[in-house]
This record gives C-alpha cells, sequence and structure tokens, in this order.
C-alpha cells in the first residue's frame, strides 16, 4: 500500500520534469551557474595556501646572534630556534656569509670599510604554511627573541600586514559572494517552481477533491525540486570538468595550481543541489498551497 | 445511506442551506431540484467536506461525519464517495487511464489492481477503447463519461453528481442518468443535482426540491 504511493509519487516527481520542462531547466541550470562558482570559489580558496608559497621570500625571519659570540654556541641557537613551531627550515649566516650579504646590498666590501668584519653570525628562517600569518609571526620572533644569546630578531612586518589584509579581504568576498549567490538562487528558483505549481493550482484542488492528503498533493513537487537540483549540480560538474581541462592549458604554464579534492567537490555539488532543489520547492508548494 | 438530520450551513446571514432533512438510501438515486443559487451544490459540498455546517448531523453509512474537521477526516471523506462534477475536473495533461486510476493512486493501490480495476470502470462507461487518449481530445458526453469512470473505479457505496449533465446536450444527459442509474443496481446510493426539471422529471424518482436554500 504504501511501498505502491512511494512508487507513484517519486514517478510523478520525474513526469513533473517533462510536463514543466522549462522551467525546469532553467531552475537546473540557475543551480548549476550557481554551484559553478561557489565550487570556483572553493578552488580557489584551497588554492590560496599554494598562492602564499609564492610569497615565500615574504614570510621569513631574520635573526642576528650577539656579535661575542661563538661559531659553535651559534649553531646551538641555531638549531634550538629550528625546533620552534612554525620554523620550517633556515640557513645559518657565519660571518663570511655576512660580509656577502653586505656586499650584495651595499655593493662594498665590508673589510675595506672597517678593516675587519664587525658583522654578526645569525640566520635566516623560513615559516611554515600554517604560521604564515602577521599575528604567528609576531609571536614566533618574540619568541626567538627571549632566547640568551639572540640580538635581534625581525620580519617583514608591513608587507605581511598587507598581504594578510588582502588575503583576508579576499575571502570574505568570496564568502560575500557565496552568500549571494545561494540566496539569490534560492529566491529565483523557487519562483520559477512556483509558477510551475500556481499552473497547477486546478490540479491540486481536483486532487484534494479525490481525497488525496497534504503528503500526496506536495510529494511530486518536492522530489522533482530535489532532481531539478541533482540535474543542476550534474551541470556544474560538467562544467567544472571543462574549466579544469582548460585552465590546465591557459593557467598552468603559469602558475601551479593544489588539484582539488575531487571527492569532496563532486559530493558537494550533489548534496548543495539537491538541497537547494528541496529548499526551493517546499517554499513554493507551501506558498501555493496556503491559499 | 445518506442521512441529512435538520442541516444547516451557512456562507453570509441567509445565504446558505436551512433545516435539510433527507435521507438517500442504498440502492437509490435521489435528485436534489432547484433553479441556480437555491443551494443544491452547497448540500453536496458539505457532505463531502468542503465547507463546515453550522448545525445538525449528517451521517454516512450510519457513521456521523459531521462531527470532525480535521485533514484526515476529510480525506477519509472523500475517499468513501465517487464525485462527478458538472466541469467534469479532468486533468487534461494526464491520459484517461491515468486520470481513471487517480484515486487508487491516492489509496495506494497496486499497479496490477488498478490496471484491473480502471479497465472494468472504462468498460462499464462504454469508454475501453479510449485508454490512452487525452480529455481534451474527447466530447463533453465522453469527457464525462471519463469523470464518471473515475468516480466509480473505487467502487463507492455514495456517488454524488453536481449538475453532472449541465454541460452536455439533452439526449447525450439523458445517457448519463441511464448510466447513474445502472449504478444504483449494485446497492450504491447516487445524489445528484439539477436545475433541469424535464430531464428528469420521466424517471419518477424521489426528488428533493429546494428554494432559497430550503426546502419546498
Ligand atoms: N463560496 C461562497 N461564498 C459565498 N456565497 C456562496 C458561495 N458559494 C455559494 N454561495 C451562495 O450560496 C447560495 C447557494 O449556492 P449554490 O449551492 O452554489 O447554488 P446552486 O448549486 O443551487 O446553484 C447562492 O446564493 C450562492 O451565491
Ligand atoms: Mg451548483
Amino acid at each position: 500500500m504504501f511501498i505502491n504511493k512511494v512508487i507513484y509519487l517519486i514517478q510523478e516527481g520525474f513526469k513533473t520534469i517533462y510536463r514543466s520542462l522549462i522551467p525546469s531547466i532553467i531552475s537546473a541550470i540557475t543551480i548549476g551557474i550557481s554551484l559553478l562558482v561557489l565550487s570556483v570559489s572553493y578552488y580557489l580558496y584551497i588554492n590560496l595556501e599554494s598562492f602564499t608559497s609564492d610569497f615565500k621570500n615574504e614570510y621569513k625571519i631574520e635573526v642576528f646572534f650577539d656579535d661575542d659570540l661563538s661559531q659553535e654556541a651559534s649553531l646551538n641557537i641555531f638549531n634550538a630556534i629550528l625546533f620552534i613551531d612554525g620554523i620550517e627550515d633556515g640557513v645559518f649566516i657565519d660571518k663570511d656569509a655576512a660580509a656577502n650579504i653586505f656586499k650584495d646590498e651595499f655593493n662594498e666590501e665590508v673589510t675595506k670599510i672597517i678593516g675587519q668584519n664587525p658583522l654578526p653570525m645569525g640566520g635566516i628562517f623560513g615559516i611554515s604554511s600554517d604560521y604564515r600569518s602577521y599575528d604567528s609571526m609576531s609571536k614566533i620572533t618574540k619568541e626567538i627573541k627571549y632566547i640568551a644569546g639572540v640580538e635581534d630578531a625581525i620580519f617583514p612586518q608591513e608587507s605581511i600586514v598587507k598581504f594578510d589584509r588582502s588575503i583576508r579581504n579576499l575571502l570574505s568576498f568570496s564568502f560575500l559572494i557565496g552568500l549571494f549567490i545561494i540566496v539569490v538562487s534560492y529566491f529565483f528558483v523557487s519562483n520559477t517552481i512556483l509558477l510551475v505549481v500556481h499552473s497547477k493550482k486546478d490540479e491540486i484542488k481536483v486532487l484534494k477533491l479525490l481525497g488525496a492528503n497534504d503528503l500526496f498533493i506536495k510529494a511530486p513537487y518536492i522530489i522533482n525540486g530535489i532532481l531539478v537540483g541533482l540535474f543542476g549540480s550534474i551541470i556544474s560538474l560538467i562544467m567544472l570538468f571543462l574549466v579544469d581541462n582548460i585552465s590546465l592549458y591557459i593557467i598552468l604554464p603559469y602558475y601551479e595550481f593544489n588539484s582539488a579534492n575531487y571527492n569532496f567537490i563532486v559530493t558537494f555539488n550533489l548534496f548543495f543541489g539537491s538541497f537547494l532543489g528541496l529548499i526551493s520547492s517546499t517554499r513554493s508548494i507551501n506558498k501555493i498551497y496556503k491559499k | 445511506m445518506i442521512r441529512f438530520d435538520n442541516v444547516t450551513a451557512t456562507y453570509k446571514k441567509n445565504i446558505g442551506i436551512f433545516n435539510i432533512s433527507f435521507e438517500v438510501n442504498p440502492g437509490e438515486l435521489v435528485f436534489i431540484m432547484g433553479p441556480t443559487g437555491a443551494g443544491k451544490s452547497t448540500i453536496l459540498k458539505t457532505i463531502y467536506k468542503d465547507i463546515h455546517i453550522d448545525s445538525g448531523k449528517i451521517f454516512l453509512n450510519n457513521k456521523e461525519i459531521s462531527n470532525s474537521s480535521s485533514n484526515l477526516s476529510i480525506s477519509n471523506t472523500r475517499n468513501q464517495i465517487g464525485m462527478i462534477f458538472q466541469d467534469f475536473k479532468l486533468l487534461n495533461n494526464r491520459s484517461v487511464y491515468d486520470n481513471v486510476a487517480l484515486p487508487l493512486r491516492i489509496l495506494g493501490v497496486s499497479n496490477k489492481n488498478i490496471k484491473h480495476m480502471v479497465r472494468e470502470s472504462l468498460n462499464k462507461v462504454n469508454m475501453s477503447n479510449y485508454e490512452l487518449s487525452y480529455p481534451l481530445e474527447l466530447s463533453g458526453g465522453e469527457q464525462q463519461r471519463i469523470a464518471i469512470a473515475r468516480a466509480l473505479v473505487n467502487n463507492p457505496k455514495i456517488i454524488l453528481a453536481d449538475e453532472p449533465t449541465g454541460n452536455l446536450d439533452p439526449n447525450i444527459s439523458d445517457e448519463i442518468l441511464d448510466l447513474l442509474e445502472v449504478f444504483t443496481d449494485n446497492g450504491s446510493a447516487v445524489l445528484m443535482s439539477t436545475h433541469n426539471f424535464p430531464l428528469i422529471k420521466p424517471r419518477n424518482k424521489k426528488f428533493i426540491e429546494l428554494s432559497k436554500g430550503r426546502m419546498v
């Protein structure tokens, strides 16, 4: 009894698609485009990390040791710093290396000017990706400064702050865009389905007269909404597949993308697409049904 | 089978039906007669629970139906009634077969039984060859036969017909009446409204005459 009804209602959900083909296609495409934009935003988001690795040079802490420290003591401190959380790697700067850096920067040999090499030993440390923010780097820098034998530790604060801020802006921007797109497509799709349900007002009345209950009348439209959402997500996945292949040719030569987690993207699209279809169609049918 | 016990139902003050009492027994065809606006449809609406009644009692199969207005009792009541309307109320985007099957779908009958019952019902109204047609491809009389097949498919004990011949030519109307009369043979109670007295006069059946919502 019950199972016959369920099978029938699911069939009706499918039939509603071709009984109202144009609105169904429009809704599916709308959902498809929203999901595409969301997926691309996600794609960009997870690539921000590799994006920051391009600016790896910025994420360095320069450390200067006390200038009367022996090479051995300096190396000990250097190694201790390497153990600090957030330090990815480091280069030890002995007196000669420091002189070379001086020469690169000022085009003068420090020994010729002063007669001897007064430059302290030190190190340049890279920061692991999770710690590439102004706050984390300040904290690490402070920690390093407390170590006995460390004279000073610095990092390029200004550019990090700027970079931090632009990443944060980019993230909140894409988040807002994503939110905006979800809301717009929710209303767009539910209004499109509203037209479908509205044109079926007489049909709904007849079904009621024949003794159909609420669920029997609503279910086909809700199932139809879920199906439309699923078709939308398939549209999105096909377009993503194309975008992915195209970007291989256009972007890859210049920029190495993290490959996205395909399982996640596929699951997200299917789930969110059908969810969007579900809530949109539920809104429409409830709106008509109340009258 | 159908019993009205002093029923009053109003839309507004002095508009509606007042103090209506009558009975339709199993196997009986009863007409509700009266001019347009007399309250014929209103009487039928109180039976299929499209409107509330203000006072009195309505019984179907000896069970009072007027004491509950829940959604469940509405659909339960409608499931035991076959209904026929002046404007047929068929779904034009579905085949004859699907239209006749609808009451069975609502009850959750299996596909196999549906096939059997729909064929039997279409047979009774002489429309067996039209299973795959669509309502708008048929004449008015044929559409009303389909609507009757839909009302009968579930073998209801009670059939309500609201001016079923209102849109039909006189000779077709007579055929429809013949059909309805046949269905009383297996014990169903049929209650039909009409404003066409010449149509029912030769049939010599019990009728309720209405004027301005009151029995005369
Ligand atoms: N939904 C309604 N709201 C208000 N008045 C109504 C409504 N339906 C019918 N009426 C009024 O109730 C009276 C009886 O109507 P109805 O039962 O449809 O008459 P009949 O079917 O005999 O032509 C009429 O005066 C009509 O105008
Ligand atoms: Mg009427």
